[in-house]
């Protein structure tokens, strides 16, 4: 299928769940004879005629020269988005127990390995020399709430 | 005129002590930092420094929050070109432009324009707001729901049409950004939409989280998925703006603080509106439309240098309804109006005459935090592109620490570390398939405004619509936008023509 119909289908789902949400939505209009349901419904009604325009448009020519960029097939690797992918979950799982300062350097080491390197040590130190004084800033001197190691209580 | 020189002069007397230069330059400092940060916002850091005004004289204290005002001004557009990652929503355009420089070897021109045009957009709307301040802000009076609501209706026709590969991409992210603005509880009804029952989601989407999130972890997330050459990602930049530079930039700082500084004087959404149309109107001006990022070229230099300065022109002006009439039309502009009220002065427009002194030394500070800004910033601009040195697996770890550190400072929530996360898989998907980032940031941020004067001006006519076409400004702004959705498609249809 062309890469445009998924992409329709992705808009054309995405118009389904905010059509999906109307009923939820109070249609009382009040003085301007507008109720909080008239952004929802033209926000549904606009992405379903996206979708369907996407849908329609390989048929077009001149549509598929538009949209050239998008028959590229570039190498993909599933493997470092993992990477990557994963060390965003991974932080946000530990960064309550172990605070910013550690739980950015795990996500620098898996961006890192994501990204090619093979130096975790080293990878895990630079992260420290950014974390910590980023922590410092924000916690101390900006006094945002932020603790060091909330497992231990500081 | 002679009246108002003079007043300036005494200004700059005052502003000149050791002290207040002190000031202005701690401000200056503090504001570029936070700048830098996404997440930390001017207004966020001159709310945290209220206590300030229990201690300091108010000229020292009002000249220190004018420097942070200014200074985030700068900050934001070095991050966003360097590391694609804008700490200030008004930074997105400079953040798509610059940052496609950047890794086109071109960030020394990319930040030197930014910092050079955010002088001299600031100079020239600090001296329109020495001159011309009281008429315009009388103006700005005029504008009602009605009026607002065209010109968000002018900035959703602008960045849908011109940004993007095809206008269905275009419609289709600002439908996006204006479905996320419809997250949360709605202002005007208090009833709320699409919150699934998740109760960080009565809030609304932060637009740190979704601007960081499809800006930095989606650009991120593609460069890993899609393998990239390093030189496309990564190249050791010129470091100094060339004969062409100046000779496109010039015109485009012009261009933008003629555009920005209008925009300053209404609540139409702050800088956002303003660095949209200048990139508009640059590309559509420019005899190089093809360097455009847009258009997937290389980066044009007048991309940076006309949003830079119609920024910096909006955030000075901002400050005239604020100090004539007492109107603040920003959130940072609002918390200024509290420092104000702490030394018991109620800016409006008696203020020129019950505290005309420091009302001048505060403008005075602004032409001085111009020039420190600049003398801060222009010659970092070497320093700031040796960051392009940094290995990629290094600088891409660094720039989702930065961005999860700016998601997760907000209320120390996981789940924004998730939004951050889906919202980067957005982009991905979004950078794959061709669709404009920018439009769902303008939809997320102006949707809600949008829907509130939509209201209030149908309300306020009992429901008549005509009142978008009966009232000479609406009128005046809904030509401009028919001309901006038929103009390029008569023109395009004249060319085969004619040829």
């Amino acid at each position: 299928m062309h890469a445009n119909r998924w992409v329709g289908l992705g808009v054309g789902a995405l118009a389904l769940f905010f059509g999906a949400g109307l009923p939820f939505v109070d249609s009382q209009g009040g003085y301007a004879g507008l109720s909080p349901r008239f952004l929802p419904t033209l926000v549904t009604i606009g992405l379903a005629l996206c979708s369907l325009v996407l849908l329609a448009r390989p048929a077009s020519v001149q549509a598929q020269a538009d949209d050239a960029d998008t028959m590229v097939r570039p190498e993909l690797s599933f493997h470092r988005l993992g990477w990557v992918a994963g060390g965003l979950i991974a932080h946000m799982i530990v960064i309550g127990t172990v605070g910013f300062v550690l739980a950015s350097s795990l996500l620098m080491v898996c961006v890192a390995r994501g990204f090619g390197s093979t130096r975790p040590l080293r990878d895990a130190g630079i992260a420290l020399a950014i974390a910590f004084p980023m922590w410092l800033l924000f916690a101390k001197v900006l006094q945002v709430s932020l603790k060091l190691f909330p497992l231990a209580g500081f | 005129m002679t009246d108002t020189l003079m007043q300036l002069a005494g200004g700059f007397a005052a502003a000149l002590t050791a002290i207040n230069l002190v000031w202005a330059l701690a401000g200056c400092f503090v504001g570029t930092a936070i700048g830098v940060l996404p997440g930390i916002g001017p207004a966020l850091t001159v709310a945290m420094l209220l206590p300030l005004t229990a201690k300091v004289e108010p000229a020292s204290a009002l000249i220190l929050f004018s420097g942070i005002y200014y200074g985030a001004m700068f900050g934001g557009s070095t991050t966003s070109i360097l590391m694609n990652t804008p700490g200030e929503s008004a930074t997105m355009v400079t953040a798509m432009e610059g940052n496609t420089m950047a890794k086109n070897g071109r960030a020394g021109p990319a930040l030197a324009t930014a910092a050079i045009g955010s002088f001299v957009a600031g100079t020239i709307a600090t001296v329109l707001l020495s001159f011309v301040a009281p008429a315009a802000a009388q103006f700005a009076l005029r504008f009602g729901p009605a009026e607002y609501f065209m010109i968000m209706v002018l900035a959703f026709t602008t960045v849908s049409a011109v940004l993007g590969s095809s206008v269905v991409r275009g419609m289709t992210s600002l439908f996006i950004g204006l479905g996320i603005g419809l997250i949360g509880i709605e202002a005007t009804s208090g009833q709320t939409r699409y919150a699934l029952g998740i109760p960080e989601l009565y809030d609304g989407l932060d637009i740190v989280v979704v601007a960081v999130g499809l800006f930095a972890v989606g650009e991120a997330l593609y460069n890993v998925f899609y393998l990239q050459p390093d030189a496309s990602i990564n190249r050791m930049s010129q470091v100094k703006m060339n004969a062409q530079d100046w000779r496109r930039s010039i015109p485009a700082w012009l261009r933008g603080s003629a555009l920005g500084f209008p925009f300053g004087l209404i609540p139409a959404g702050g800088a956002e509106i303003p660095t949209f149309l200048s990139y508009a109107t640059e590309k559509r001006l420019s005899k190089h439309p093809e360097d455009f990022a847009t258009n997937g070229g290389p980066g044009a230099i007048e991309g940076v240098a006309g949003p830079e300065a119609a920024n910096n022109a909006t955030v000075t002006a901002a400050l005239a309804p604020l100090l004539t009439l007492g109107i603040p039309v920003s959130s940072t502009t609002a918390i200024l109006l509290a420092a104000f009220q702490n030394y018991n002065l109620q800016p409006g427009p008696t203020l020129m005459q019950t505290s005309g002194t420091l009302v001048w030394t505060l403008i005075a500070s602004l032409y001085i935090g111009n020039v420190m800004l600049l003398v801060l910033n222009l010659p970092l601009v070497g320093m700031w592109v040796r960051i392009l040195r940094i290995p990629t697996p290094l600088l891409y770890g660094g720039i989702l620490i930065f961005s999860t550190m700016g998601a997760y400072s907000l209320r120390q929530s996981w789940f924004d570390l998730l939004l951050l996360l889906i919202i980067g898989l957005l982009g991905l998907g979004m950078r794959r398939f061709g669709f404009p980032t920018a439009p769902v940031i303008v939809g997320m941020i102006l949707g809600p405004m949008a829907e509130k004067q939509l209201r209030n001006a149908l309300s306020i006519s009992q429901g008549d619509w005509t009142v978008f076409a009966t009232r000479p400004i609406c009128l005046v702004l809904l030509v401009v936008i028919v001309c901006i959705l038929v103009l390029p498609r008569l023109l395009r249809k004249r060319v085969p023509m004619a040829g």
